[in-house]
C-alpha cells in the first residue's frame, strides 16, 4: 500500500497552512462581526508565527543535516521548505488584503491608523511629546559595523533597521538596529475627531518620524521595520537532563539564540538594506518576507480589546450551569450519585474548579493528584492547590513543563507550588504528558472513595470559555482505580499496571485505536453495518491514515471532523471514497477528542486527549477515556453528528486536499453547530431551573455546616 | 519537601469508620509488589491499587547465589515509592504485611539484606517457608475455584512458576491433596540456558529435556491420588506469565477469576517468545528485562505441563500471593478452620496411600483435638500446632506400610518425607518426630532429629507427642468403638470421661503405660471416668 502513499497522503505543512487559510477566511467572511474578523486576523498571524518556529524550523534542521528522505507524502524537506514558503508567502499577501479591508471599515466607523503624513496639527503635537516622554529615552541604537558584527535579537520582536549616510571621508554605508519591543505600546493613541474615535499610529511610525534625533548631526537614509523568527524545533533531550527545570531555562535561553527561519520587513527597502539584513542573520532570500503593513498581526489584537462597539462582536454567550450539577450542594455526594459529563465553553468550567477548590477545604480528602498543561496565570486550580497542600493533604502536580512556549510562566508556578509544599513532578522523562486527569482520594465511611475528571482540554479557566471540550468527572471506582494506576506511574511508584477501562498513549492507544478500526472493516467484510465517526484537532500519523483508507476501502462508512491539519485525502476511488472529512473553524477553537465506533451496534464512544498524530499516539502520555453512561453516549453522539452536519462554519475537504464551503441543499436547514450547541446549553439551563423552581427543597445544613459548627 | 508541609500522623486521620486501608508487599523474583487494599469489617477484602517495581532479585540469587548491593537499593527505592504511595490514602504503614519469597530465601545474604531493608525503610519482612506460599496461594485462588462448578467434580492442578522453583497444588474433587515444590523455576531455566550456551537451534531442546521430566513428575503426584474413579483433569496456572499469555492471546483481555486459553494457541505463542532474544521481548511486548528472561521458561513449562496432561486448554487464575495474604488478613489469621480442615485432607490423601486403618486414624486426631482444646492453658500452643497434632495422629501408623517392626521409625522418616499441603519443611519434621513418638522411647539424647532441635522446639514436639500418646490409648485395639468422650481439666488430673463397655481394668491399666511421658511433661495424672450420657449435653 505504501507505493500508492503519495496518492492518500496531503503533505502536513501545506495542509496546516490550509488550515490557517481556513482561519484566514473566517477574518474575510463579511457575516463576522468586525472586530471579531480583527482577532481572527490577529490568530492567522500568531499562527504563522509559530508555525515558522516549529515547522519551518524543523524542516530547516532537515535541510542543514542534508536529510533527503521523503515524508509519506512523497516531499524531501527542501522541496517541503520551498513549497511551505511558496504558499505562506501568498497567504501573508492574503492577510495584509484582509487587513487593508478591514481597516477601511473600521475607518468608516471611527477606528483609524493614521500615517505620518495624515495626521491633525493636534495629533502632531500629541506625537511628538508621547515620542519624547515615552520613547526616546528608553530606545537605545546599536551600531553594526557588518554582517559579522550582527547582534543578537530577540525572537518576534519589532526591531528597526537605520541606514546611515556614510561619514565625511567615506564611502561606506553604516546601519544601526533599534529594538523596538521593550515595553513600548505597539499602537500609539492620538485620540480622534470624535469622542469615540480611535485613531492611532503604530510605533514604528512614530519612531519614524523622529528618528534623526537618534543621530545627531548624521543623514539618515532609511528606516526599516523589521523581525525575526527564530528556529524553535530543536528537540528536547530530556533524557540526560539531570534536572529539568533548569534545562527548560536553558532552552528558553536557547531559544533566543538559535537560527533565523523567517525575516519580515517592511515592503519597501533599499537593495542595500535587504542584503546587509539577509547576510548578517544568515537567511535564505526565500524566507524573507516583505509586509505591506504593520508587521506583526498580533499587535491588531489591541484593537479587538477596545471598549464599548459590542455590535462588532460576537454576541455574548455565557456559559451556562450544567444541569447535571447543583453548585448550591457538595461536588462530591452529587458525583457519588451519578458521573457527569461537561460540554464546555456551553457549560461552565466551574464545576471543575469547584470540585478542586472543595477537595482543598474537604477534611476527609486525603489526596488531590493533578495535571497541569497549561494553566492561567492566578489560576483558582492553582491555588486551590495551594490551599489544599497548606491544609496538610498530599498534593501532587505534574506539571508539564514542556507546553510550547509557555514555559517561563510555568516555571514561575512550578516555584509557588514547590513552596507551598506540593509534590511537584516535571512529566515523564521522554514524554511530554499531555493526559487531563485530576483525582481526588476521599475517605468515606464506605472507605477510600476515589473522584476524578477527565478532560479533553486544558485545567485553564480562561481557555475552557474559547475552546470546545470535554470533561468527565465520576466516582466510578474502576475509572477511581486507573486513574489511580496513572498517577503512580507517572510519579515513578510503579511500573505502568494494566488500567480496566482507560487507554493510554504511548502504550495501549494506538493498538486500541487500530484494533476499532480494523474490527470496524472485518464486521463490514461481514456484511454488517459500520461506522466511524470521528473529531479530532489533527490526522496526521500515518498509520492512523492508511488504516482508516483501509477500513474506507473495506466500505465502513468514515465520518470525520477535523479542525486543523489533515493528511487523509477523502474521497479518492479505491483508497478513500466511503471517507468524509469536514473542518468546523467558528468563534470557539474545535478541540474535544470524539471518537465513535459502531462495532456492531455497541456504539463505542470515546473522549480523549490525543489528536491522531504521531507525537500524541507515540511521544505523549494521552488518555482515551471510554464514555459507557448511555445517556452521556447519546449526548456525545448528538455533539458528533450536529459537528458534521454543521454547513455553515464547516469546510469540507476536497480529494486534492483543498476545501470547499459545503452547498446548501435548497430547502435544507442552515446548521451552525456552535450555535445548536449554545442554544441546547440555553435552552437546557433554562428548563432546569424552570424544574427547580417548582419544586421546594427544604434547605438543609450541609455536612460542612455541621462539622463547622462542632 | 518543603517545611511547611504539615504531614499528618496516622492519629490525625479521619477516623477509620469501619473500612481500613492496609496493603501486602510481595517482594518476588523478578519484581516488587504492592497491592493496597481495603478490609472491610465483614465480608471481602477490596484492591484498589497494584504497584510494581521491576528488581532483578532471582537473577542474583538464583545464578550468583548472593542478592547484590545495588539491587538491595533497588528494593530500597521501590519500598520507599511504595510507602509514599501508602502515606497518600492515610494507611498506617506499621500493619502492613511485607513478605519475602525464594529469591530472598535462597540468598546466601539474605539476613544482611533484610538488615539492610529494616534499617532503610522501617519494615520488617516476613520471609515465607515452602509451605506458607502453599497456604497462601491456596487461600488466593480457592475462592475463584468455588465460583467454578466443574472445580468439585474434577482433579485440579494448580501451578505457579516462580523464578526459583514451581509450585503445584494438587486438588482432587474440590479438596487439596497435596502441595509439591519443584526446582524448576523459569530463572534457573535461563542460567541453564546461559550456562550451556546452547546455540539456539539447541536451546529448546535443553529446556524441554529439563521441563519435560519436572512435568512427568507433576502428572505422577495426580495420578498418585486418582486411584478411585476418574474424573476429569484441569491445569489452573497462576503468575504474570500466564496473565500475560490471556493479555496477548484473547482481545480486551480483563483480568477475571478465572480465564480459558487453548493449550495450541499458548504453545504458538510459548514458540515465539522462545524464538525472541530478551531484547526483543522487551520492545515486542513492552514488557520489563526481568520480565523477559522469565517469560519463555515460564511459559514453555506451562504448555509441557499442559501437554503431558493431555489438555486441549488450560485456565489461568488472577490471583496471587498478595490476594492470599489479604484473604488471609481478612479472615483474621491463617489458621482458619477452613485451612486447617484442607491439610487434614492432605493428609488423609497421604494417610491412605500407606494404607492406613482410617476409623483408628480418625479417632485418634478427634482425641488428640478434644485434649489439646481442654488443655490450652497448660500447653499454651497455637492452632497451627493443633494442626501439625492433627497430621501427627492421622499418620502416625504410616509405618506400618513399610514394616511392622518398629513402625514408629518408619512413620517418621515417610511423615518427614511427605507433601502435606500447608505443612512446611520443619513443621513436617515436627509432625514427624510427633508421630514417631507416639509409642516407644521417650525422647532420648541418642536421638539425632530430636537432639538437632532447639529447647523450644524439644519441647513443643513433647508436648504433642505426649498428647498423642494418650489420644491413641483412647483409641487402643482392645477397645477401639466410636466412642464419646469428654474432656476436663481438674487440679493435677486431665480427666477423660468416656462410654466404657470394655473392662474399664485393662483400659485403666493401659492407660497408666500410655501416659508416663503425658505425666512427666504436664505433671498431670490422666483418670479414665464413665460418661454419662446426659453429661454430653
Amino acid at each position: 500500500m505504501k507505493s500508492r502513499d503519495k496518492e492518500m497522503f496531503v503533505n502536513r505543512e501545506l495542509s496546516w497552512l490550509d488550515f490557517n487559510q481556513r482561519v484566514l477566511d473566517e477574518a474575510t467572511d463579511p457575516t463576522v462581526p468586525l472586530l471579531e474578523r480583527v482577532n481572527f486576523l490577529a490568530i492567522t498571524g500568531s499562527n504563522l508565527d509559530e508555525f515558522f518556529m516549529v515547522r519551518a524550523g524543523g524542516l530547516e534542521i532537515l535541510v542543514a543535516g542534508n536529510v533527503s528522505s521523503s515524508g509519506p507524502a512523497g516531499m524531501t524537506p527542501r522541496r517541503q521548505l520551498s513549497a511551505l514558503h511558496e504558499r505562506a508567502h501568498r497567504m501573508v499577501e492574503a492577510q495584509y488584503a484582509c487587513l487593508a479591508e478591514l481597516e477601511s471599515e473600521l475607518a468608516s466607523q471611527g477606528v483609524r491608523r493614521r500615517a505620518a503624513s495624515e495626521l491633525t496639527p493636534r495629533q502632531s503635537e500629541l506625537a511628538e511629546a508621547y515620542f519624547d516622554a515615552e520613547v526616546f529615552p528608553v530606545l537605545t541604537p546599536m551600531a553594526v559595523a557588518g554582517a559579522a558584527d550582527f547582534p543578537l535579537l530577540a525572537n518576534l520582536a519589532l526591531q528597526a533597521l537605520v541606514r546611515l549616510a556614510p561619514p565625511p571621508e567615506s564611502k561606506e554605508e553604516r546601519f544601526a538596529i533599534l529594538p523596538l519591543s521593550a515595553g513600548l505600546r505597539r499602537f500609539v493613541p492620538l485620540g480622534g475627531a470624535l469622542e469615540t474615535d480611535f485613531e492611532y499610529m503604530p510605533v514604528e511610525d512614530l519612531i519614524a518620524m523622529f528618528v534623526r534625533r537618534f543621530f545627531p548631526g548624521q543623514e539618515v537614509l532609511e528606516f526599516i521595520p523589521f523581525r525575526i523568527a527564530r528556529n524553535a524545533a530543536m528537540s528536547l533531550q530530556d533524557e540526560f537532563a539531570a534536572d529539568m527545570l533548569s534545562e527548560m531555562e536553558s532552552i528558553l535561553a536557547a531559544r533566543r539564540t538559535s537560527d533565523c527561519v523567517r525575516l519580515e520587513t517592511a515592503a519597501r527597502v533599499s537593495r542595500s538594506a535587504t542584503e546587509f539584513l539577509l547576510q548578517g542573520l544568515e537567511i535564505h532570500p526565500q524566507s524573507l518576507y516583505r509586509i505591506r503593513g504593520p508587521i506583526d498581526l498580533t499587535a491588531f489584537r489591541r484593537l479587538v480589546e477596545l471598549g464599548g462597539r459590542e455590535s462588532w462582536r460576537y454576541p455574548t454567550w455565557t456559559p451556562r450551569a450544567s444541569p447535571q450539577i447543583d453548585l448550591s450542594r457538595g461536588i462530591f455526594e452529587q458525583l457519588a450519585a451519578r458521573s457527569v459529563l461537561l460540554f464546555h465553553p456551553y457549560e461552565s468550567f466551574d464545576p471543575v474548579v469547584r470540585m478542586i477548590e472543595e477537595a482543598a477545604r474537604d477534611p476527609d480528602v486525603l489526596a488531590i493528584k493533578q495535571v497541569l498543561y497549561r494553566t492561567s496565570a492566578g489560576s483558582p486550580i492553582v491555588s486551590a492547590l495551594r490551599t489544599a497542600a497548606d491544609n496538610g493533604k498530599v498534593v501532587t502536580v505534574v506539571l508539564e513543563l514542556k507546553a510550547r512556549f509557555d514555559e517561563a510562566r510555568n516555571i514561575r508556578w512550578a516555584r509557588e507550588l514547590e513552596e507551598a509544599g506540593v509534590q511537584l513532578i516535571y512529566g515523564v522523562k521522554g514524554l511530554k504528558t499531555h493526559a487531563k486527569v485530576c483525582l481526588i482520594v476521599r475517605r468515606e465511611p464506605r472507605g477510600i472513595v476515589r473522584y476524578c475528571h477527565f478532560g479533553t482540554g486544558n485545567y485553564n479557566e480562561k481557555t475552557a470559555r474559547l475552546y470546545s471540550d470535554l470533561g468527565f468527572m465520576t466516582s466510578d471506582p474502576d475509572f477511581g482505580a486507573d486513574a489511580s494506576a496513572f498517577f503512580n506511574a507517572i510519579c515513578g511508584y510503579s511500573e505502568p499496571q494494566r488500567y480496566g477501562k482507560l487507554d493510554q498513549a504511548p502504550t495501549t492507544l494506538r493498538d486500541k485505536l487500530i484494533s476499532l478500526i480494523r474490527g470496524e472493516a472485518e464486521r463490514k467484510r461481514h456484511g454488517q453495518k459500520a461506522l466511524i465517526m470521528a473529531k479530532m484537532n489533527a490526522l496526521v500519523d500515518p498509520q492512523m491514515v492508511r488504516e482508516l483508507c483501509a477500513a474506507s476501502q473495506a466500505g465502513v462508512e468514515i465520518r470525520l471532523s477535523v479542525r486543523g491539519t489533515c493528511c487523509l485525502r477523502p474521497g479518492i476511488k479505491g483508497f478513500s471514497e466511503n471517507i468524509t472529512i469536514s473542518s468546523v473553524i467558528d468563534r470557539y477553537l474545535e478541540h474535544a477528542r470524539i471518537f465513535y465506533f459502531h462495532q456492531g451496534g455497541a456504539q463505542l464512544m470515546f473522549i480523549s486527549s490525543a489528536d491522531w498524530m504521531s507525537r500524541n499516539l507515540s511521544r505523549r502520555v494521552e488518555l482515551m477515556i471510554p464514555i459507557e453512561d448511555p445517556n452521556h453516549r447519546r449526548r456525545l453522539r448528538g455533539i458528533l453528528e450536529t459537528c458534521l452536519a454543521d454547513n455553515v462554519k464547516s469546510r469540507h475537504m476536497l480529494p486534492d486536499g483543498s476545501f470547499r464551503k459545503p452547498p446548501v441543499a435548497r430547502g435544507s436547514k442552515a446548521v451552525r453547530s456552535q450555535e445548536v450547541f449554545y442554544k441546547q446549553a440555553v435552552e437546557t439551563a433554562e428548563e432546569t431551573l424552570q424544574a427547580r423552581r417548582r419544586a421546594f427543597e427544604p434547605h438543609r445544613p450541609t455536612g460542612e455546616g455541621r462539622r463547622r459548627s462542632r | 519537601m518543603n517545611a511547611r508541609r504539615k504531614q499528618p500522623s496516622a492519629s490525625e486521620m479521619p477516623a477509620a469508620r469501619g473500612v481500613e486501608t492496609t496493603a501486602v508487599i510481595e517482594i518476588g523474583t523478578t519484581s516488587i509488589r504492592m497491592a493496597l487494599a481495603e478490609l472491610p469489617p465483614s465480608g471481602a477484602f477490596r484492591i484498589l491499587d497494584t504497584l510494581q517495581q521491576p528488581v532483578s532479585l532471582g537473577k542474583d540469587a538464583f545464578t550468583g547465589g548472593t542478592i547484590e548491593p545495588g539491587t538491595t537499593e533497588q528494593c530500597v527505592q521501590a519500598l520507599r515509592w511504595f510507602l509514599q504511595a501508602l502515606r497518600e490514602v492515610g494507611t498506617d504503614t506499621r500493619r502492613i504485611r511485607i513478605v519475602a519469597t525464594s529469591a530472598v530465601r535462597e540468598a546466601v545474604n539474605r539476613e544482611a539484606f533484610l538488615d539492610r531493608i529494616a534499617i532503610a525503610t522501617g519494615l520488617n519482612v516476613d520471609v515465607l517457608n515452602e509451605a506458607e506460599v502453599s497456604r497462601l496461594t491456596y487461600l488466593a485462588v480457592r475462592p475463584a475455584l468455588d465460583r467454578d462448578p466443574a472445580f468439585r467434580g474434577s482433579d485440579t492442578v494448580v501451578v505457579e512458576v516462580g523464578g526459583g522453583s514451581t509450585e503445584a497444588l494438587v486438588f482432587r474433587r474440590g479438596k487439596i491433596v497435596s502441595s509439591h515444590m519443584y526446582r524448576l523455576g523459569s530463572l534457573r531455566l535461563r542460567g541453564l540456558l546461559d550456562d550451556t550456551h546452547a546455540p539456539d537451534v539447541q536451546t529448546n531442546s535443553v529446556l524441554s529435556h529439563y521441563v519435560s521430566e519436572t512435568a512427568g513428575r507433576i502428572v505422577e503426584s495426580v495420578a498418585t491420588h486418582a486411584h478411585s474413579s476418574p474424573c476429569p483433569l484441569r491445569l489452573v496456572a497462576l503468575g504474570s506469565e500466564a496473565r500475560f499469555a490471556c493479555a496477548r492471546l484473547i482481545p480486551r483481555w480483563q483480568p477475571g477469576p478465572v480465564t480459558e486459553l487453548r493449550v495450541k494457541d499458548l504453545t504458538e505463542l510459548t514458540q515465539s517468545v522462545l524464538d525472541r532474544s530478551v531484547d526483543e521481548a522487551v520492545r515486542r511486548y513492552k514488557i520489563t528485562y526481568p520480565e523477559a528472561e522469565t517469560l519463555g521458561p515460564s511459559l514453555m513449562v506451562l504448555t509441557r505441563l499442559a501437554r503431558a496432561m493431555n489438555l486441549k486448554s488450560i485456565l489461568v487464575c488472577d490471583a496471587s500471593l498478595r490476594s492470599g495474604l489479604l484473604a488471609e488478613m481478612s479472615a483474621g489469621g491463617a489458621w482458619t478452620t477452613e485451612f486447617r480442615r484442607q491439610i487434614v485432607n492432605s493428609a488423609l490423601a497421604t494417610a491412605r496411600k500407606y494404607d492406613v486403618n482410617m476409623t483408628h486414624a480418625r479417632n485418634v486426631m478427634r482425641f488428640c483435638h478434644r485434649i489439646f482444646d481442654a488443655m490450652r492453658d497448660e500447653h499454651r500452643l497455637g492452632p497451627s500446632h493443633e494442626a501439625i497434632l492433627g497430621v501427627a495422629a492421622l499418620l502416625h501408623e504410616c509405618g506400618h506400610f513399610v514394616n511392622d517392626a518398629s513402625h514408629h521409625k518408619h512413620s517418621f522418616y515417610l511423615v518427614r518425607n511427605s507433601d502435606v499441603f500447608g505443612l512446611g519443611t520443619q513443621d513436617l519434621l515436627y509432625a514427624a518426630l510427633v508421630a514417631r513418638y507416639h509409642r516407644g522411647a521417650e525422647p532420648k539424647p541418642t536421638h539425632v532429629e530430636y537432639m538437632s532441635l532447639t529447647r523450644d522446639e524439644r519441647i513443643l514436639v513433647s508436648k504433642m507427642a505426649a498428647i498423642l500418646r494418650v489420644a491413641n490409648a483412647l483409641d487402643a485395639e482392645s477397645a477401639r468403638r466410636a466412642r464419646q468422650c469428654r474432656v476436663t481439666v481438674e487440679p493435677g488430673v486431665l480427666a477423660v470421661a468416656v462410654e466404657q463397655d470394655e473392662d474399664p481394668a485393662i483400659w485403666r491399666h493401659l492407660m497408666r503405660e500410655r501416659s508416663v511421658m503425658f505425666e512427666r511433661v504436664y505433671g498431670m495424672r490422666v483418670e479414665l471416668r464413665p460418661l454419662h450420657r446426659e453429661s454430653m449435653e
